[in-house]
């Protein structure tokens, strides 16, 4: 053929011609080859915008004959109340500007569909109308009738004989429809979440030893009144077993598997327990990976025995992938400067991929708390054996101005203003300023903390303070301490912290009520505390905001004396144990705190430990009591004088209320007990007034509070309800039933 | 034992890629080719700078130290050059003893777009630093002709 | 119910101004310095006659006043839609480097992501490449240097953390990469003596050697090669090539830069 004088282009009404020729793969000059016209052709139809092309060669030209496909002008719904229409407009693929086809149209009716069946309106029906404008434009609006949300109406189970249809019940997601349900979306009925209930189902049967659960089906029909949806999950139990023999064989040379048994939570008699093996596979292999064997692959071996109802345990350890990590990217932080988040990281470029410690180092940088999210994802690296870690963090403001009000037994109402910025200039220095107000308290600290100085393992930090207590209702005076603390901190592993302070603190004790107790109308005045403290922490818990299993130990020392006119030697201790009944009652909700604490108060030299310094029982630490009321007492004035020996001790279970979870009410039954005594000597009966000759009470028999409390996590704030009754206490102790809490934060 | 070592001793953690002494004395000068040691030792932590025929498999074990970086002990190097055809021709080994102590120099090269005011470190984004020192940027209109009214 | 008025479908009559009017007006904005007004008009356009020769025009001036008005990521999405319809129009170097243009803008300091210079080197690249003829071009290439200093000081400041720590191994594969590639930038001295200290500290020397050397052969009288040699004499060493011809091969490689 011959050469193309031109490309006529014919049928075009809102495309320019040099538009089309410029996608032509034939330019004028050129021969016109029948491949390449065909390849225009199609390159033609791929823009989309052409519903119809023709492309002939006549003589010396090459006529395109096109005929355009509409244009989107807007996109409009009718009849939606339940879903706004900028949520429907996200969803839709066709946009103003965009071309319009019928199929696109129809891709948008099924999307619009599917948004209504997962809101649980399987009945809904939507309408494309399509309104033509000039110049080949049109509108498009689809007309919606939503149809009644298909709730949930009836649950049942077929083939369960160890449990409950009641106790299965909790352990799905799906609620059956009820009235105090109407805020909770766990009615409404959902194929999604039912896929869900079967799984929960099966880990709670694998969890309960029945090795062979099967949840046969879970099928739904809609009621003969169309009013709401009848679900019946078929589980077929199978035996119940127990654990025969635990074994780890090993091909690993030089690998010692002898203490290994009793690392994990599983021991022989145990019932068989699906979640626990897969814990122990992932401990074992953080463990092996701390004693120096980065790359092993841990896979246990469940062959069951049915009709020994006996299943035995291997975890064999062989050599597994040996990858080391390459490049480490991170990206996404438009205000934390890089080494704040890279010293984060348990492993640096060129170390072993170690999934335990890529873990960890996503859930150190998790709780700074400086991101609203933090992902780490591996991508290949430039050998086989070599991996980029990609952290992709998303910032999140870490400033906070709060203005806080509330109300508390021990402090009165009150008003609290912070300013908080946890991530300065993006450095990882968290600083803060508080001033806080109530009736018989108010104070004012500022205080800056950087959690790893010099990016070293070593946090280093300043407080500055001003507290005032009104103490009279309690003791008969006011108390006001004004200092400084410089504080110094450091791991010494994964799990132990020891921290140390010094702290120069001026503290005065005034407005002496007249007919206070001579004991403590003797400490009026000014004393200046000079004291280095350290604090060691074993904190083994599975988190530090919201703990639920594991525990803590604190022990603390303070020695005061190093100037300053007050000399003494104390002793702290105290620790939290989290045991979680998940596994029982299958709610995560469900887990009894244990806690214990004591302190020693003893002076050396000749000095006498006064009442600013000694330990008080009651309130906070002993639920019941009132604030000291607990504490050693002149009971001629009726005040709290503190005593030197202090233990404390308290069981509290936690448990979710029959509300939905979303409105975060928590129900707390507790039992407190504790001790507090020993007076100086300095303080003895001869001091008593003379129509009151015995007036000194100092007992160290246990007092002990019972009682029931609610905390509700309310969009003004935390609340906390403590209705506590001391059941075992002293004739002269100050008692309190009821306790409150709230502080609001916006 | 381990128990007190894993509960109070800082655990020690794996740096780098140790050399198992039995798989590095399966290797001898003269036999072995670059793709064996790789299948053998996997692929060297670093290899030479500006020659590709010597490569170095570096590891270490580290341990968490109050107060200061991590206490980096039991390095080792175990170097392994090739001749021009890729076939191994030495293999030598350092310990930690050969490691020298050495000053960091303090002096950093600047990077124009370092200085980031005070106020753009607080408030992250506002008034970038971006450009505006290098080079022109575009305030110009496109050449004149798009500029010019319509034809 | 639904408060909010869906559009209201007989209402929708055609723009009234026509184009070249819309046009010219946006024009005038611009030069009055009301950018959010031009930006309205030129918008109009597009909307009103989308694929038109006027709508081309507006949307390079669409992209002008967005990247203008500090609207970076808007600009660079009109930027490319543009480009994406009109390929080989005499306007698309212009949008290629106003796109190019808009990431520079937002390059921040070598301790953040520095995604921003990635993106400019690609997107000023893409001009260099597409349109080799274009009076932006020399401009383009200016913005990549910087880009590539960004790149590579972000490297160095990874490297230094990994050295501080002596994590050598971590550090030598960052300074590594400023040597491949970033060695036209002005970190590559720095880099040379930092593998010099790095392989030094660990004790292998010849590497150590080898990097004085090329950083001596290739800036003599840089105050890093001066560090760098009185690092290796306190230990004795010579900064020299320690094994025949590769130093010239990897010397020429340096002065050549990429």
């Amino acid at each position: 053929p011959g050469r193309i004088a031109a490309i006529e282009i014919q049928g075009n009404q809102r495309i320019e011609a040099d538009t089309i020729r410029s996608y032509m793969l034939v330019q004028p000059g050129e021969p016109a080859d029948a491949d390449r016209l065909d390849r225009s052709l199609r390159a033609l139809f791929a823009t989309g915008l052409f519903r119809d092309v023709e492309i002939r060669p006549e003589g010396t030209r090459v006529i395109v004959r096109v005929v355009e496909n509409p244009i989107v002008n807007r996109i409009g719904f009718e009849g939606n109340r339940r879903i706004t229409s900028d949520t429907l407009r996200g969803e839709v693929q066709l946009r103003p500007r965009s071309v319009f086809t019928p199929a696109a149209a129809q891709a948008d009716r099924q999307r619009i569909l599917e948004i209504y069946a997962r809101r649980g309106r399987f009945g809904a029906s939507v309408e494309p109308k399509i309104i033509e404008l000039d110049q080949n434009r049109v509108d498009v609006v689809f007309e919606i009738t939503e149809g009644e949300v298909a709730l949930v109406s009836r649950i049942s189970f077929i083939g369960n004989e160890n449990y409950s249809d009641s106790r299965l019940k909790e352990i799905i997601a799906t609620r059956e429809q009820a009235w105090y349900r109407l805020l909770s979306t766990s009615d409404t009925y959902d194929p999604d979440r039912l896929a869900f209930d079967r799984e929960l189902l099966r880990r709670f049967y694998l969890r309960q030893g029945y090795a062979d659960v099967e949840i046969t089906g879970a099928t739904a029909e809609l009621a003969p009144d169309r009013s709401g949806f009848f679900l019946t999950y078929t589980i077929s139990e199978g035996p119940r077993y127990r654990v025969g023999s635990i074994e780890f064989p090993s091909t690993i040379r030089g690998l010692d598997t002898t203490g290994l048994i009793n690392e994990i939570p599983i021991s022989v008699g145990d019932w068989y327990d699906g979640d626990a093996v897969e814990r122990s596979d992932n401990l074992l292999t953080d463990l092996l990976a701390s004693r120096g064997f980065p790359f092993v692959a841990v896979e246990p071996r469940v062959t069951r025995d049915r009709d020994a109802r006996r299943v035995d345990l291997k975890f064999e350890i062989n050599e597994g992938p040996r990858a080391y990590v390459e490049r480490i990217e991170i990206t996404g932080n438009t205000r934390t400067q890089d080494r704040v988040i890279r010293r984060e990281f348990r492993l640096a470029e060129g170390d072993p991929l170690v999934a335990q410690q890529v873990r960890r180092s996503r859930d150190r940088i998790r709780s700074l708390g400086y991101f609203s999210d933090v992902q780490i994802n591996t991508a290949p690296g430039s050998a086989p054996d070599r991996v980029i870690l990609n952290t992709q963090v998303a910032e999140r403001s870490t400033g906070e101005f709060t203005l806080g009000g509330g109300y508390s037994t021990d402090a009165g109402f009150l008003v609290d203003v912070g300013l908080r910025e946890r991530n300065l200039l993006g450095t990882g220095i968290d600083s803060r300023a508080n001033v806080t107000l109530a009736q018989r308290r108010s104070q004012v600290d500022i205080s800056v903390t950087d959690p790893q100085f010099l990016d070293r393992n070593l946090a280093a930090g300043a407080d500055v303070f001003l507290i005032q207590r009104n103490l009279t209702d309690t003791s008969g005076y006011r108390e006001k301490r004004a200092g400084f603390a410089l504080r110094m901190g450091y791991e010494i592993n994964e799990h132990l912290r020891q921290s140390w302070s010094y702290s120069l603190v001026d503290r005065d004790i005034y407005d002496v009520a007249a007919n206070v107790s001579r004991f403590i109308a003797e400490q009026e005045g000014r004393t200046l505390l000079s004291q280095v403290s350290t604090t060691i922490t074993y904190d083994r818990r599975d988190s530090r905001i919201e703990p639920r299993s594991g525990y803590v130990v604190r022990l603390g020392g303070d020695l005061a004396g190093l100037g300053g006119d007050v000399s003494y030697v104390r002793g702290r201790a105290d620790g939290q144990y989290y045991i979680p009944f998940e596994r029982l009652l299958g709610d995560p909700e469900f887990v009894l705190v244990l806690a214990a604490g004591g302190g020693v108060l003893a002076p050396y030299g000749d000095s006498q430990t006064r009442i600013v310094d000694r330990f008080f029982l009651g309130g906070e630490n002993l639920r019941g009591f009132a604030l000291g009321g607990a504490s050693p007492r002149d009971v001629s004035t009726n005040d709290s004088l503190g005593g030197e020996m202090l233990w404390t001790s308290s069981a509290e279970f936690r448990f979710p209320l029959p509300v939905p979870a979303e409105l975060g009410f928590v129900g707390r039954a507790f039992v407190d007990a504790g001790g507090n005594w020993r007076l100086p000597s300095s303080v003895n009966v001869s001091g008593c007034p003379t129509t009151f000759p015995n007036c000194l009470r100092d007992d160290s028999t246990p007092r002990v509070g019972v009682g029931v409390g609610l905390s509700w996590r309310s969009p003004i704030g935390l609340i906390n309800i403590d209705l506590a009754q001391a059941v075992v206490k002293q004739d002269y102790d100050q008692t309190q039933v009821f306790r409150i809490g709230f502080g609001t934060r916006f | 034992c381990d128990w007190i070592n894993d509960r109070i001793g800082p655990a020690a953690v794996e740096r780098g890629n140790r050399v198992d002494p039995e798989k590095l004395a399966q290797i001898t000068p003269g036999v072995q080719t670059r793709t064996d040691v790789e299948a053998l030792l996997g692929s060297p932590t670093a290899r030479g700078t500006f020659d590709e025929d010597n490569w170095y498999y570096i590891s270490a074990r580290s341990r968490i130290q109050p107060g200061r970086f991590l206490e980096i002990e039991d390095r080792r190097v175990v170097a392994i050059s090739f001749n021009r055809q890729g076939v191994v021709s030495g293999i030598r080994e350092l310990g930690q003893q050969d490691g020298r102590n050495v000053q960091m120099v303090s002096r950093e090269t600047p990077v124009p777009g370092t200085e980031r005011s005070l106020l753009q470190a607080l408030f992250g984004s506002i008034g970038r630093p971006g450009l505006d020192r290098a080079g022109t940027s575009p305030t110009s209109l496109p050449g004149q002709r798009a500029a010019t009214a319509a034809r | 119910c639904n408060t909010k008025k869906d559009i209201d479908i007989t209402k929708l009559g055609v723009e009234t101004d026509p184009p070249e009017m819309l046009y010219n007006q946006g024009l005038a904005n611009i030069k009055a310095g009301n950018m959010t007004e031009a930006g309205k008009k030129f918008d109009a356009i597009n909307q009103q006659q989308p694929f038109s020769e006027w709508a081309r025009k507006a949307l390079v001036m669409s992209t002008f006043v967005k990247y203008r008005t500090g609207r970076y990521d808007d600009a660079v999405q009109t930027g490319n839609t543009y480009l994406k319809q009109y390929p080989g129009s005499e306007d698309a170097d212009y949008v290629q480097y106003l796109v190019g243009s808009s990431y520079a803008k937002q390059i921040v300091d070598v301790t953040q992501d520095q995604r921003a210079a990635q993106q400019t080197i690609e997107a000023m690249t893409k001009l260099v490449n597409t349109y080799p003829k274009s009076q932006y071009v020399s401009d383009a290439q200016e913005k990549i240097r910087f880009a590539k200093d960004q790149l590579a000081g972000k490297e160095m400041q990874v490297g230094r953390y990994y050295l501080e720590r002596k994590d050598y191994l971590a550090a030598i594969s960052r300074f590594r990469v400023v040597v491949e590639q970033y060695p036209t930038t002005n970190q590559i001295e720095e880099a040379l003596a930092r593998l010099v200290e790095a392989y030094y500290a660990m004790g292998i020397v010849p590497e150590a050697q080898t990097a004085a050397a090329v950083l001596g052969h290739n800036y003599p009288d840089s105050r890093w090669y001066k560090d760098s040699y009185q690092l290796l004499q306190k230990g004795g060493v010579e900064p020299s090539e320690n094994s025949g011809s590769w130093i010239s091969r990897a010397g020429k490689k340096l002065l050549l830069g990429t």
